[in-house]
């Protein structure tokens, strides 16, 4: 069910703590969060942000388009089996900064 | 346009092969393979005229034609001149898919074949070697690079332009900008004292 809007996207008060203090500072550094439940809020977009997956910390730099999600669904929580150096056709490019 | 350099039958060099799927099974009554493509496009397969197929223990391989490929419920419908049956395809269940080094497709200005990035050697701005990618991981968010440290231990990296700032895949070298505290996210925490209680009056 949508959230209302009135309220506005729920971000837990700990982690708008540490992203204004981040931005105030204007600091390079990993802000370790356990708040799955938050939504990426515009003030996180350039940030990396380690999320717990319940094991360990997964880091994730925020861009644009991850806005309105919740920080959970950038950190999965079952395992995954990566690419271990086999050739694969299969590219990628590296996530561009904020405009 | 035809490859400019074809496998020939006989002549296949199996370590310098570039897995494009897997077949899976057969399709229909004529004979088409349908293959899981482990490309970033399902449709790949038609942009080829001949590819080779290995078996999952990498003993037997042979070159065989596209006839004709499709896409179907993402993943490719690829008619290979090899097979005229389902029952030749069933016999051919799980073997990849693959073609030569000269034949993939070329890449953007930024863009890189994640088997690639795996086994450069990872420094900082300074010239420090902070460790060496050992595997990639492909999240929600972006690709995770699996960093084996030269001191011990290993932590994930994610690929973006903020945090590596050169790729150079002929040197060898990621060199990357590391926010503090990615390198340690999950090392252990060292125990904390424990507080003495008060002596009683």
């Amino acid at each position: 069910m949508a959230r209302s809007i009135k309220k506005g996207p729920f971000v837990d008060d700990h982690l708008v703590k540490k992203v204004e203090d981040m931005n105030r500072q204007r600091e390079k550094r990993v802000i370790k969060t356990w708040s799955r439940r938050s939504t990426v809020i515009p003030e996180m977009v350039g940030l990396t942000v380690a999320v717990h997956n319940g094991n360990k910390f997964i880091p994730i730099y925020v861009s644009e388009n991850m806005v309105g999600h919740k920080l959970g669904e950038f950190a999965l929580t079952r395992t995954f089996k990566g690419h271990s150096g086999k050739k694969v056709e299969k590219t990628t490019k590296p996530a561009a900064p904020p405009k | 346009m035809p490859p400019q350099n074809p496998p020939q039958r006989g002549t296949v060099d199996l370590d310098r092969l570039v897995l494009l799927g897997v077949v899976r099974r057969a399709h229909g009554v004529r004979g088409e393979a349908s293959v899981e493509m482990m490309t970033d496009d399902p449709a790949r397969l038609a942009e080829i005229d001949s590819v080779i197929l290995v078996s999952p223990d990498r003993s037997k391989s042979f070159v065989a034609c596209v006839v004709a490929s499709r896409v179907h419920k993402g993943r490719a419908l690829a008619l290979f001149d090899t097979f005229h049956t389902p029952e030749e395809v069933a016999l051919h269940r799980d073997w990849s898919v693959e073609i030569t080094q000269d034949e993939v497709r070329e890449l953007d200005d930024d863009e890189y074949f994640i088997h690639d990035l795996v086994g450069l050697e990872v420094r900082d701005s300074g010239g420090r070697v902070v460790g060496r990618v050992t595997g990639a991981l492909e999240g929600s968010a972006q690709l995770l690079l699996q960093v084996a440290r030269s001191a011990g231990g290993s932590f994930e990296l994610p690929f973006a332009q903020a945090i590596v700032k050169r790729v150079d895949i002929d040197a060898g070298v990621l060199e990357v900008d590391l926010p503090v505290g990615l390198e340690t996210l999950n090392d252990p925490e060292p125990p904390k004292p424990r507080a003495r209680k008060p002596e009683r009056p």
